[in-house]
């Protein structure tokens, strides 16, 4: 690969980058801090981050400050990080979620009710979800570091995709195993399969640990490999990350490749 | 004779206790900061990064909580609210979760070896909790 290639190949990722807050710290404050330095990054001759991932209570900042950014605003539901909450309790995260405008939700899968064997239970879960938030983006986050094997996450990844998920997405974020190839490499044979069998179009969001350029460029090239180029658009791919973006734009800007 | 010897050692021991006086008066030099072998210009390699940064450590004289601020911590930015961290002999600790930079938030220590500072720290960035093993070297 050229120089300039690595480089274009690292400007289309930043494209794709849910840049993401999700701390107990977050305010509104660091959400207007977070917003800004998304639109900074647009200033600054970079492309901007495909999207703002923050708690619900940011949404209505994040959406006032990314105004006509091009920017969407997601935000995580299901009692995130760990998914454990009664359906209904879940049902009105999702409802204020949407009440205050979020663009896209970022939906915890129970992987405790999937562990223990209730599949169904799961599938109906995801499927009122989706009702729920009807033309809006969902992406259900399988946290494949604790469903641990591959035929787990690739069971997981089924279940989601037929239960009406846009994406499937690794990670929380909140456990020290993130996105791996591995993972990500089962997870983009699902959703090719997917497609194959019915003609849908379903995307792939790696998250976790994703705080390296080259680990980035490692997930932009193996969905080009299993899924084709046409999937490397922000419609179908996205990488959670924040530290990522500081660092792919000190790179690009300053052409330290 | 007695005129002459009382007026003798009067001044004797006046002068002894001058001398004492002196010796127990003078500022004895004070015990070495152990944040001076901290302070300064650090080139800074992290694990799994392809960049390099400089962090400055400097000595926090506008409070008495006896730390250091560390500025450019995890390449934060030099314009970003520093790092604060406490030193204990050759071990330099974060303030615990605290937070800096673009709302994350660190914790970790260091230890000075030579001219080397090993430093593993974790830092949550709002989308990961990073795991990260730094290396500190004096310029």
């Amino acid at each position: 690969m050229t120089e300039a290639e690595h480089r274009d190949r690292y400007i289309r990722i930043f494209s794709l980058i849910d840049f993401t807050s999700l701390n107990g710290t977050d305010s509104i404050k660091s959400t207007v801090s977070l917003c800004r330095k998304a639109m900074f990054f647009g200033e600054q001759g970079l492309p901007v981050p495909a999207a703002v991932c923050v708690f619900s209570p940011f949404v209505q900042t994040a959406l006032r400050e990314l105004s006509g950014s091009g920017m969407t605003v997601a935000t995580v539901a299901g009692a995130f990080p760990h998914g454990q909450a009664p359906i209904q309790s879940k049902l009105e995260e999702v409802s204020f979620a949407l009440d205050q405008g979020a663009d896209e939700i970022d939906l915890v899968f129970s992987r405790g009710v999937f562990l223990s064997g209730d599949h169904q239970q799961v599938y109906d879960e995801i499927a009122v979800i989706r009702e729920y938030c009807e033309e809006k983006t969902l992406k259900v986050i399988l946290e494949t570091g604790e469903l641990g094997t591959p035929e787990l996450i690739s069971e997981a990844s089924d279940l989601a995709l037929n239960a009406g998920a846009d994406f499937i997405k690794t990670s929380t974020g909140k456990i020290p195993e993130g996105a791996t190839a591995q993972s990500v490499a089962v997870m983009l044979d699902r959703i090719r399969a997917f497609h194959e069998k019915t003609g849908g179009i379903r995307g792939i969001k790696p998250s976790g640990g994703i705080s390296e350029p080259d680990k980035a460029l490692l997930f932009f090239n193996l969905v080009a490999e299993k899924l084709g180029e046409e999937w490397l658009t922000k419609e179908r791919f996205r990488i959670g990350a924040s530290r990522l973006a500081g660092k792919l734009a000190e790179i690009i800007l300053l052409k330290r490749l | 004779m007695k005129k002459r010897i009382t007026p003798f050692f009067a001044i004797l021991a006046l002068m002894a206790f001058g001398l004492s006086g002196c010796t127990d008066d003078d500022p004895t030099p004070a015990p070495a900061d152990p944040r001076q072998i901290f302070l300064g210009i650090w080139s800074v390699t992290e694990t799994e990064t392809r960049l390099t940064y400089e962090v400055n450590i400097e000595i926090d004289t506008k409070s008495q909580n006896g730390g250091v601020y560390i500025y450019n911590f995890a390449n934060s930015g030099t314009s970003s609210n520093p790092a604060y961290a406490f030193v204990s002999g050759n071990t330099i600790s974060l303030d615990i979760n605290q937070v800096i930079g673009d709302n994350w938030i660190v914790n970790g220590s260091g230890s000075l070896s030579g001219t080397k500072i090993n430093w593993p720290y974790t830092l949550n960035d709002g989308a990961t909790l990073h795991y990260i093993s730094a290396v500190y070297t004096k310029l």
